[in-house]
């Protein structure tokens, strides 16, 4: 292992480690506070462990992994995913009553299988950290072993998840059949010579299994019943590490095989965004449980990112699109971040499964949480000043540029109907109605941290975008 | 370079900010301090930047950042300071400043103090973003800001229903310009892929021949924005209702800030819009027409803001048409000598009100003379100033537009003889408000003096009403110049005689009382025409008559036109459609399972039908 190697996997190296320490500690002594203390510690030591790699350029780090700005960028963002679910978690586990000790040892292993997805160039590593990730996540989604809807929420992800994992293995396999290699790169190379029948169903089989896990139309229809099952940090770190790892691998897969080119993958891949974002927004008109709610409008966000990627695929205003994705993605992580931040704060004392009535006058009663769930919701929205306007504005553009007429109206039709509830929520939240201010809503200090740290990510990404633009068009 | 030039809209921004959201726990003193330091801080800023800016006066752009660039089109944000700007932004500080000094004494009574000043200071902020906007978007911020804000203002004293009315409608008639504007800003970006105004007008000019469809268009677009924002035919009706706000707003509106937003917009633009005479041709007799039914209009008024507010819509009229006519510096210089003296005029109509019981009726004022001296001898100098008597600030502009008019073509000496009759009228109304006022019998006693914050605004605004038409303005640079002089000769005699024929004639109407003795005064006819003015021209019935009634009827009667049916039924659509997908979410992992299957075998059905 060369020194550049080295580097440039240092950031999975000081997690790996942290791990273990982590575990060795909890097997010494239980005590929520060290343990907390050292996951913060490795996770802050994992994002500075990414700086000397910056300068590096593209790292071909063993046949398995590559480090490149794509990586660099996901991971940070990833590592600043997990730094806020444990922020956020520090007190929410203690008000809940539950071991803080495998409670944090799992959230550090599923971000580093996420860290290894998004280092993936090859089958192996990519299944690697998926299961890995996955794993974890089932157990912190029926971490709370007293509440049935946890344990219902877990086993259902696990029972479908492995479904959708068998899809995508056998994608793989067909893969295999079809050009004898598992590396992306060369994938890519032999496909000339491969058997389009297998590798369009090799394909589609691999983006089925994304797909569920991207919970797009039709591998959708787990989301609420995991999200409401799942405690409220967990499904916030669910709803955005997951889904940015597979992004990222998905990104990396498309441009080093080019199976995402072709008129036929395109049409499925359009088929299922349309889907994505006409369902997903539909079934959220009306609902009341909160977590269902986001729920479903991840769905459709996801719907509308994968816009970004069915063009990526297809054409060649490529870079354009990656850079659309990876905005997209940027403005979904922090704003829904942001929202299942609010939820769990206001979920603190217990209630588990708010609905919209528990929120009536929440900026009044807690203008801080108040207001960040208020940005999170218009920047979902796609409200100019805000990450998810740029984040649209991006999206829009590159259809434009496309001439993806179809796509952009769905997402029209889309949008215009999310800001039904999301507008609604809106006024849920400033309507002056103290009824339900039984709930208790103490925000701990270093909770207020990561809800100043996403108030101020959302607002500065839609009113100084510049700086990330130009850093996106010069790595990607 | 100048990059201090952030701190001028920032200082009140801030403000407005913190007494928005704090402003209600604040001692007052504290709100006085910021709502008025503020504004003083920002007027300080630019007198301070003035001499560097002076010692080199080239145009600066102080980027602060690039709000995005996607796909080679960028917006930034950024400042701009040519000639032209300077002048707005000393007018709206200078002048902001005083109005918000003289608020903290007027409004000191009032329960809303810190709502009070954070609208203020919000309107002054939204106002010089508008003037120190680098592009149509930013500017456009700043014009909606100054609409937004003039909406919270002439509606500040909600409780009153009529108030609110007034707001609305000052919102709702400004937005029918606003619309054209934006109209006219999507037509700009659509053909010259640009906001930037500098890059606006140099595009406009290398791409569109003067005259042609496409300039006048967009041109004839932004003027109607203009006309909505500066209250001229046929969107004034909005601005005697503004009366229903405090004061010292109607001093704000009228003399430093929102009204000369359109002034300003054509000003800055003035690039683009000498390629579009017939629209320049529109903007002169529009000015001109708005200038002699505004005047006539406030003949006949009773109260003293609402004769201000016609004189106002009037002596915009008068700028537009210096604009129309291609007197780009003699508008401006009205603009400038109108804030002075307007602002003059309204303070000292507020301190009469205030001192006499919040009554604002001239019929019910007299002998004032004695008893509210400061005011009655801001109130003269403001007049003469309004009526542009030589030796004032007004007559220096006024006069300026009235020998350009007549110097400017063919249509010259008409547009001359319409400005000049309506010289004649304000003069005429600007002293019967003096002799009505203050001469003649006491009617209501003053309860009580104005303060030193009231005052001394007053006296530097009557100072600048005189002496500030001898601050000569660098306009040379960024405005073009007409292309013929202004008249010299008879006529620049004959016209700066007609305001002293208009003071004369309001001596021997109003103070020896000769309107008595007129006997078409007194006739059916006379009574009918007065009240025809003081209603505007009818003007308010018309609309309700033409626009407002039959939108109404036909709202009413088209209950359930097709387009209410089409976007009923995609509700309907839409909510059942919710409806019958949220009843597939039955929570059963099989029906999960088999749904994620159908799909699969949907997607490789698509894809491998076709073995090639």
């Amino acid at each position: 292992m060369t020194s550049t190697i080295f580097h440039g996997l240092l950031p999975l190296i000081v997690l790996g480690a942290a791990i273990v320490i982590v575990m060795l500690q909890i097997a010494w002594r239980r005590h929520a506070g060290i343990t907390q203390g050292l996951a913060l510690l490795a996770l802050i030591m994992a994002m500075v462990a990414l700086s000397p790699s910056w300068a590096l350029g593209h790292v071909e780090a063993t046949p398995l992994f590559v480090v490149d700005g794509l990586s660099r960028l996901i991971s940070l963002v990833l590592l600043l995913g997990a730094l806020v679910t444990l922020l956020l978690t520090d007190r929410w586990l203690r008000w809940q009553n539950l071991e803080s000790g495998e409670f944090t040892l799992l959230l550090l292993l599923a971000t580093l299988g996420t860290l290894v997805m998004v280092h993936a160039q090859h089958a192996a590593s990519f299944i690697l950290g998926l299961e890995l990730l996955g794993v974890s996540v089932y157990t912190l989604i029926a971490y709370p072993q007293r509440h049935g809807t946890s344990v219902e929420g877990g086993l259902k992800y696990l029972v479908l998840s492995s479904a959708s994992t068998g899809m995508l293995l056998f994608g793989m396999a067909l893969i295999y059949a079809a050009t004898g290699a598992l590396a992306f790169v060369e994938v890519g190379k032999q496909l000339a010579d491969a058997d389009t029948v297998l590798t369009s169903a090799a394909t589609v089989l691999v983006v089925a299994g994304v797909a569920f896990k991207l919970s797009l139309v039709p591998f959708h229809m787990w989301t609420p019943d995991v999200y409401e099952g799942a405690p409220t940090p967990v499904t916030g770190f669910l709803a955005t590490a997951s889904k940015v790892a597979l992004i990222a691998v998905i990104i990396r897969w498309f441009a080093a095989t080019g199976l995402g080119d072709g008129s036929v993958v395109n049409t499925a891949l359009s088929s299922l965004a349309i889907a994505s974002m006409v369902i997903g927004n539909v079934l959220a008109l009306y609902q009341d449980n909160l977590k269902r709610l986001l729920a479903y409008s991840s769905i459709a966000h996801m719907g509308y990112l994968l816009i970004a990627l069915v063009i990526f695929g297809g054409s060649s205003t490529g870079d354009l699109a990656v850079q659309a994705a990876v905005w997209y993605l940027l403005a979904y992580t922090v704003a829904t971040l942001a929202a299942f931040a609010a939820l769990t704060l206001v979920a603190g004392g217990g209630n588990e499964a708010p609905v919209r009535q528990d929120l009536a006058g929440l900026l009044w009663r807690r203008p801080i949480l108040g207001l960040l769930f208020m940005v999170a919701l218009l920047s979902l929205a796609g409200v100019p000043l805000t990450a998810g306007f740029m984040g649209k504005f991006y999206l829009v553009t590159v259809s434009v540029t496309a001439q993806a007429w179809y796509l952009l109206a769905a997402l029209v039709f889309g949008s215009a109907v999310s800001v039904f509830y999301y507008l609604r929520l809106i006024y849920t939240l400033v309507s002056k109605d103290d009824a339900a201010s039984t709930v208790q809503l103490e925000v701990p200090w270093l909770s207020g941290v990561a809800v100043a740290g996403l108030l101020v990510g959302i607002l500065m990404l839609g009113v100084l975008p510049g700086g990330v633009a130009a850093l996106l068009s010069r790595i990607l | 370079m100048l990059s201090q030039l952030i701190l001028v809209p920032t200082f009140p921004l801030l403000s407005a900010t913190l007494l928005l959201l704090v402003g209600r726990q604040m001692p007052r003193p504290l709100v006085t301090l910021l709502g008025v330091g503020s504004i003083g801080a920002a007027a300080l800023t630019v007198v301070l930047l003035l001499p560097q800016w002076l010692a080199n006066p080239e145009p600066v752009t102080v980027l602060l950042w690039q709000w995005f660039a996607v796909a080679n089109f960028s917006i930034d944000v950024a400042l701009y300071l040519d000639q032209l700007s300077i002048i707005w932004l000393c007018t709206i500080t200078g002048i902001g400043f005083l109005i918000h000094l003289y608020s903290s004494e007027y409004m000191a009574g009032d329960s809303d103090y810190a709502r009070y000043f954070a609208y203020l200071n919000l309107f002054v902020a939204s106002m010089l973003v508008l003037v120190l906007a680098d592009n149509l978007l930013l500017l456009f911020l700043g014009w909606e800001g100054v609409g937004l804000c003039s909406y919270l203002l002439i509606g500040f004293w909600y409780q009153d229903s009529t108030n609110g009315a007034a707001a609305r409608k000052a919102f709702v008639v400004t937005r029918a310009g606003d619309a054209a504007m934006a109209l006219g800003l999507f037509l700009l970006v659509a053909e010259l892929n640009t906001l930037d105004i500098k890059a606006v007008t140099g595009a406009a000019q290398a791409q569109w021949s003067a005259g042609s469809t496409l300039p006048t268009l967009a041109c004839a677009l932004l003027f109607i924005g203009a006309v909505g924002k500066s209250a001229q035919l046929p969107l004034q009706t909005w601005l005697p209702d503004a009366m229903a706000g405090p004061t010292p707003v109607s001093a704000l509106i009228h003399a430093a800030t929102m009204v000369t937003a359109g002034i300003y917009l054509l000003a800055r633009l003035n690039g683009l819009f000498v390629l579009a005479p017939d629209v320049m041709t529109v903007i002169a007799w529009v000015g001109v027409t708005t200038a002699l039914m505004a005047a006539f209009a406030a003949l006949t008024q009773f109260d003293i803001k609402r004769i201000l507010a016609y004189s106002t819509i009037s002596q915009l009229g008068y700028m537009f048409l210096a604009l129309g006519i291609g007197a780009w510096d003699a508008g401006v210089m009205h603009m400038m000598t109108h804030a002075f003296f307007k602002a003059l005029l309204f303070l000292a109509a507020g301190a009469v009100i205030a001192c006499l019981h919040h009554e604002q009726d001239i019929r019910r004022m007299g002998g004032l003379r004695r008893t509210l001296v400061i005011p009655f001898w801001s109130f003269l100098i403001g007049s003469a100033a309004l009526a542009a008597l030589p030796f004032t600030a007004g007559f220096a502009s006024k006069d300026l537009i009235l020998l350009m008019a007549w110097a400017s073509g063919e249509q010259g000496k008409w547009l001359w003889s319409l400005a000049a009759l309506g010289a004649l009228i304000t003069a005429l109304y600007s002293f019967k408000l003096i002799f009505v006022v203050f001469f003649g019998v006491p009617k209501t006693e003053p309860n009580h003096q104005p303060g030193w914050r009231m005052s001394i605004p007053l006296t530097i605004l009557a100072a600048l009403s005189i002496g500030g038409g001898l601050i000569a303005l660098p306009l040379r640079d960024v405005l073009p110049l007409p292309n013929y002089e202004a008249e010299h000769g008879l006529v620049a005699w004959i016209s700066a005689a007609i305001p002293i024929a208009g003071v004369i004639a309001a001596f021997v109407l109003f103070q020896r009382n000769g309107i008595a003795s007129i006997a078409a005064v007194r006739s059916n006819l006379g009574h009918w025409l007065a009240a025809f003015w003081r209603s505007g021209w009818g003007m308010d019935t018309l609309y309700d008559r033409l626009l407002v009634q039959p939108y109404k009827r036909l709202a009413h009667w088209w209950r359930h036109e097709p387009v209410d049916v089409a976007v009923r039924l995609i509700m309907w659509v839409v909510s059942r459609s919710h409806w019958t997908v949220a009843a597939t979410q039955n929570g059963q992992l099989a029906r999960y399972v088999t749904v994620m299957v159908l799909g699969l075998i949907l997607m490789l059905a698509l894809v491998v039908r076709t073995p090639t």
